[in-house]
């Protein structure tokens, strides 16, 4: 790749870089919690949350019971809770809008 | 004891285990709970949504970090990885006290996830009362030690479990979360006399008491945390209270999980027991007691 | 050597050691060391229980809660790989690999790297088998791995092609042969739906699961696996947004990463300006990028 368009094709990837974190700000909820905070990055009603995922398992309760747990004071315990619960859900399209 | 220095000098009434099926209805309906107990384990994690739930749990309810992987009575060394994480999330909760079980369950690196019985020996007295003062320096935290259910006995042993209990904690100098379901279920499974445990018992150092349900087989018991507490262990309970006066007390329900107001409700029932307990316990305090936590 | 650390190594090696076909101890290992005699040289019998007896509760009790975590971790490839060799795939790879972690979180870590040398489980659908393993990982370390802070204004001003730019920790790229994340999908909504205790619906879903994995067609994608508001997503990518994803967890600069992503792709030159735009807006606006 030549140096000239090196540069313009990271003009353009800095250039996303930076609607993207702007779209990301404009919708991140006030927190006092770091972790929260961090943890909440919503898109609100911006599109391209939408157009992007789409919820799979819709009325599935995300972490319900542990399930076959065989007895003991640690029957269910030590066992990272909600693993690969956490929600399943999967995107439709190739190219986010 | 109702406040002491194993349990950082709170007053906790009736609490219950924090368990997945339940954070909807904790975090939406917000129910009066005294507290709650978590296990340590299923937060030592770096993000996600366990951390979410319990920051927001933490905002509204008093909590207490219950361990299942820490085997104090291990003889191989503890992985520095686990300690680390543990700390991370005691600051995190800034939890009063800590438990974790008065068992082994790896060795060599590899773990059984069992809570696996002692052999009541002096070398592993020995052993598990260093582990408890090492991890206990390190939490800068006090650590009480829970008594566990368990299935066999040890030829080797040179004394009785409440015996070994009683030598751990005095070596350790910490406190004892007594398990009375688990006193039945071993008392079932080896023929002895509970209450003769709960009595050996010094109240002094008794910073929290579990109460659990139970399955009956043929031959023994099995501690399966999935029943409403059986009465015999309602009546071990009783005369724990009675000798030590109102302590914090946790109903841990793991399997065939119930509704949270079931579940808060059979809980709520050690309440006929803490009401009518004598303030003070029946024994006098030691001295010690007084005293600063100990580090 | 310690008397407790002898006694714990012996009551481990009775207790990990393998169930018989029907879920009891066996009379003797696969080393030929008897467990009737090693039980009761150390464990006491009572008036109801043999020390076999009292041992085998905690050899059963070891391997029935393995067991139902390594399920619930890895049902897609219990679908791929059929129930029954599943069974024998847990047994020998937590026989080879016993947890060496304080959380039951980590007993699949190895799995990937196991079933490569153990190419009996993977036959006749190799591919399948080993991309649903790698989907399955990627889920658990997606779930609770760390989100870090992400860049901050002035971070953001000093980007030029030399920099170097950091990922989430729960990001997960993926290469895969299979759409398995489809089949998961439909997997897990299939077994959270109906009536989950009549034996006719559960034989129904197990046909059409039966039925599901062995339509599965090959079809050659790349998949970001990763956490958004603490719910865990799969994402498909294009393979120039995988290389450049992959160059950039290697180490690789931006304007390295840009020049590997476009190496052979189909994308037009004209394009690609507003293609790395477009991506990149994404990523950022996911949160993808940390400090
Ligand atoms: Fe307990």
């Amino acid at each position: 790749m030549k140096h000239s368009m090196k540069t313009l094709m990271v003009a353009a990837a800095v250039s996303g870089l930076l609607s993207g974190a702007a779209t990301l700000q404009a919708a991140t909820p006030h927190s006092t919690n770091p972790v929260l905070k961090a943890g909440k990055a919503s898109f609100g009603s911006a599109s391209l949350h939408q157009d992007t995922s789409k919820h799979s398992c819709k009325g599935k309760n995300d972490c319900k019971g542990q399930g076959g747990c065989k007895a003991g004071d640690n029957g269910c315990k030590g066992k990272n809770s909600c693993k690969g619960k956490g929600g399943c859900a999967t995107d439709g399209s190739k190219h986010p809008s | 004891m109702p406040a002491n220095r194993f349990n950082g000098y709170t007053d906790y009434g009736v609490g219950i285990g924090l368990r997945i099926p339940h954070y909807r209805h904790i975090l939406t309906k917000k129910p009066v709970v005294d507290w709650f107990e978590i296990i340590s384990e299923n937060y030592m994690i770096d993000g996600g949504r366990p951390l979410e739930v319990l920051d927001k749990i933490l905002d509204q309810y008093k909590v207490v970090q219950h361990g299942v992987s820490m085997y104090f009575g291990s003889a191989s060394d503890p992985d520095p990885e686990h300690l680390r994480r543990l700390k991370q999330l005691v600051k995190r909760t800034r939890t009063p006290w800590l438990s974790d079980h008065l068992c082994w369950g790896s060795v060599d690196g590899r773990y059984t996830h069992d809570l696996l019985p002692m052999p009541y020996t002096w070398e592993a007295v020995k052993v598990t009362a260093d582990r408890i003062r090492h991890v206990q320096d390190f939490l800068e935290v006090p650590v009480v030690v829970e008594n566990v259910s368990s299935y066999a006995e040890y030829h080797v042993s040179e004394m009785t479990e409440w015996e070994f209990l009683n030598e751990v904690v005095e070596r350790a100098d910490c406190g004892i979360l007594l398990d009375v379901n688990n006193i039945y279920v071993s008392s079932q499974n080896h023929g002895f006399d509970p209450f003769v445990y709960v009595n050996a018992v010094p109240t002094q150092r008794i910073a929290q008491i579990h109460i659990a349900g139970h399955s009956k087989f043929e031959k023994y018991i099995l501690d399966t945390h999935d029943h409403p507490v059986l009465d015999p262990v309602w009546e071990l309970y009783a005369r724990t209270i009675e000798r030590t006066g109102p302590t914090a007390t946790l109903l841990e329900w793991d399997d065939k999980i119930p509704s949270f107001d079931e579940v808060h409700a059979e809980a709520l029932k050690a309440n006929r027991f803490l009401q009518g307990a004598a303030q003070p316990p029946s024994e006098p305090a030691k001295s010690h007691e007084l005293e600063g936590v100990a580090r | 050597m310690s008397e407790l650390l002898e006694l714990q190594r012996r009551v481990a090696a009775a207790i990990m050691h393998p169930l018989t076909r029907n879920e009891t101890m066996p009379r003797r290992r696969r080393d030929g060391v008897s467990n009737t005699s090693e039980a009761a040289t150390y464990i006491k019998p009572n008036d109801r229980l043999s020390s076999f007896e009292r041992l085998e509760i905690y050899n059963r009790q070891y391997w029935f809660r393995l067991y139902s975590c390594f399920e619930e971790d890895f049902p897609g490839l219990k679908a791929v790989v059929g129930a029954q060799k599943f069974e024998l795939l847990m047994r020998d790879y937590l026989t080879d690999c016993p947890s060496q972690s304080f959380t039951l979180r980590n007993l699949g870590s190895r799995l990937e790297s196991w079933l490569l040398e153990h190419p009996e489980y993977l036959d006749p659908r190799r591919q399948l088998v080993l991309d649903m393993c790698r989907l399955e990982w990627a889920h658990i370390e997606a779930f609770d791995e760390a989100e870090n802070p992400l860049l901050d204004a002035d971070d953001l001003a000093t980007i030029d092609e030399h920099s170097l730019l950091h990922l989430q920790p729960y990001l997960r790229i993926l290469e895969l042969q299979y759409p398995v994340e489809d089949l998961l999908i439909a997997l897990r909504s299939e077994s959270g739906s109906g009536d989950a205790s009549s034996n006719n619906a559960s034989a129904a879903r197990k046909t059409r699961r039966v039925r599901r994995v062995a339509a599965l067609e090959p079809e050659h994608i790349f998949l970001a696996v990763h956490r958004h508001e603490n719910s865990v997503y799969y994402k498909r990518l294009d393979r120039e947004d995988y290389l450049l994803l992959k160059a950039l967890l290697s180490g690789a600069s931006l304007g390295n990463a840009i020049e590997t992503a476009f190496v052979d792709s189909v994308i037009p030159e004209e394009d690609r300006g507003r293609w790395l735009q477009q991506i990149f807006t994404s990523w950022s606006a996911l949160g993808w990028f940390t400090r």
